[in-house]
């Protein structure tokens, strides 16, 4: 039931994502940002920091989506 | 069996999936990138941070050089994870790997790559339109 309840999270964290990363675009540029259910949980400037604060916050990793917001019009090549 | 990918990355092109993450001390969802560009897959520093896959101490195995001047440093996870991923019906597909590479570098690029050694392993392949549709196909 856990896992079943981290999936659902999940697919609506990244549709909250989604909807919302032009304006993480224009606000966070450089920035982590994690969000959990329909809202920003943390915004920080590493991985390391935004974990810590999520810990500070006793929200669990399972229940978030960390990512990365580039600069508007940058591009990535792997 | 096809697994939807999505395409539209955040407004790149990169062929990407949400992954439900087993196995580590903190299972998590996380996206990841398909790249048969990359021979290997690789967990990015962030991804491990938020599964709690320890980098620290660990011995660098391997680096990569990218078209950029800098190189990646990655360190070898040796146990087992699980990996699901939604099937076009809902239910999922489960993959399993006897370890990965992880990312020790917190200022590279934290993007997780499924690279061409998941893919051969588990006999699926890559369709892939830049148009708007993608898919892992798995072949039986």
């Amino acid at each position: 039931m856990e896992e079943a309840k981290m999936i659902k999270m999940a697919e609506k964290n990244l549709k909250f994502f989604n909807e919302n990363f032009k304006s993480f675009e224009e606000n966070y540029p450089n920035k982590f940002v994690a969000v959990s259910g329909s809202k920003v949980v943390a915004i920080e400037d590493s991985p390391k920091k935004i974990f810590d604060e999520l810990d500070t916050k006793e929200i669990s990793r399972s229940m978030v989506l960390v990512e990365f917001i580039p600069m508007a019009g940058s591009i990535l090549v792997l | 069996m096809r697994i939807p990918i999505n395409v539209k990355y955040k407004e790149r092109l990169m062929p990407n999936v949400l992954t439900h993450v087993f196995g580590s001390r903190v299972p998590s969802s996380i996206l990841a990138v398909v790249d048969t560009g990359s021979d290997i897959t690789i967990l990015s520093n962030k991804d491990a941070l938020q599964l709690q896959i320890p980098t620290k101490g660990m011995t660098v195995t391997k680096n990569i050089q990218g078209i950029a001047r800098g190189k990646l440093d990655l360190c070898q996870y040796n146990k087992k994870i699980s990996f699901y991923l939604k099937k076009e019906d809902q239910t999922s597909f489960k993959i399993e790997i006897n370890g990965l590479y992880v990312s020790v570098d917190s200022e590279a690029c934290p993007i997780t790559i499924i690279g061409m050694d998941l893919l051969k392993n588990n006999n699926l392949r890559l369709f892939y339109d830049p148009q708007g549709e993608a898919y892992l196909e798995k072949l039986d």
